[in-house]
């Protein structure tokens, strides 16, 4: 991550802090609702295989 | 519409979770109103799609999620967007194995989407990946196309770098980004 953009973030996470309310974190509840990318995932085949093609351009794009 | 991420221009937060999962803001809209929108960011509803995290937005519905299918007027799109990526940035960076989705459910929001990452490509280059995603059939050596057993053609995800060379036209049917 470049600089800038850390700084941004971190200037963000001050202004939260001082401004905002607190709320929950929901990052370990599952979306309720299924989108376009589940609607072509039929199998656990079909999952694995699309997860290793992302990883794989994670990996090259680094 | 071309949307352009400023990140020194964002609207504060009314309230945020300690991890950025779940945050909202008030964006005036065209009628004069103040709009509290929610965002939250969830693990994809398809359990096997491990480290995929799906980002929504909209105002909040009874049942406490934001109502993304809703049309709303911005007064300041950009400023929109400029806050929503910046959390989900956020996030990220707390996260930086996982990875975020969001869903080109119809044409209007895929072009936005896309539009926003090609207009944004010098802004956001260094650090975010995008990836768009595809779906394809695959076409047998007889040149039949692959179809489940009532005759419906099966479609697959594909995903790719997000190529900046295609247009607004040629939408991805679903975008992702990650921390670089």
């Amino acid at each position: 991550m470049n600089q800038r953009l850390q700084q941004k973030i971190e200037q963000y996470k001050q202004v939260a802090s001082s401004k905002a309310a607190v709320v929950r974190s929901v990052a370990d509840m599952h979306s309720r609702r299924s989108d376009s990318l589940g609607s072509v995932i039929r199998s656990k085949k079909d999952a694995d295989v699309f997860m290793s093609e992302l990883e794989s351009i994670i990996k090259r794009n680094k | 519409m071309l949307i352009t991420i400023n990140f020194d221009d964002i609207y504060e937060p009314a309230s945020l979770s300690d991890d950025f999962s779940q945050m909202s803001f008030n964006a005036p809209q065209f009628d004069g109103s103040d709009l509290e929108l929610l965002v939250t960011i969830t693990q994809h509803h398809d359990e096997q799609l491990l480290g995929v995290y799906n980002l929504a937005f909209g105002p909040k519905e009874e049942n406490g999620e934001p109502d993304d299918q809703i049309r709303l007027k911005h007064q300041n799109i950009d400023k929109v967007f400029s806050t929503i990526i910046l959390n989900a940035l956020s996030f990220l960076q707390l996260n930086p194995e996982l990875k975020i989705g969001i869903d080109g459910s119809d044409d209007l929001r895929a072009r936005l989407y896309h539009g926003m990452f090609k207009s944004n490509r010098e802004y956001l280059q260094e650090s975010v990946l995008a990836i768009g995603v595809d779906w394809y059939v695959r076409i047998f050596r007889d040149y039949t196309y692959e179809q489940d057993e009532i005759g419906n053609f099966i479609a697959r995800p594909r995903p790719e770098p997000f190529n900046y060379e295609r247009e607004n036209r040629d939408l991805y049917r679903y975008y992702m980004l990650r921390l670089k």
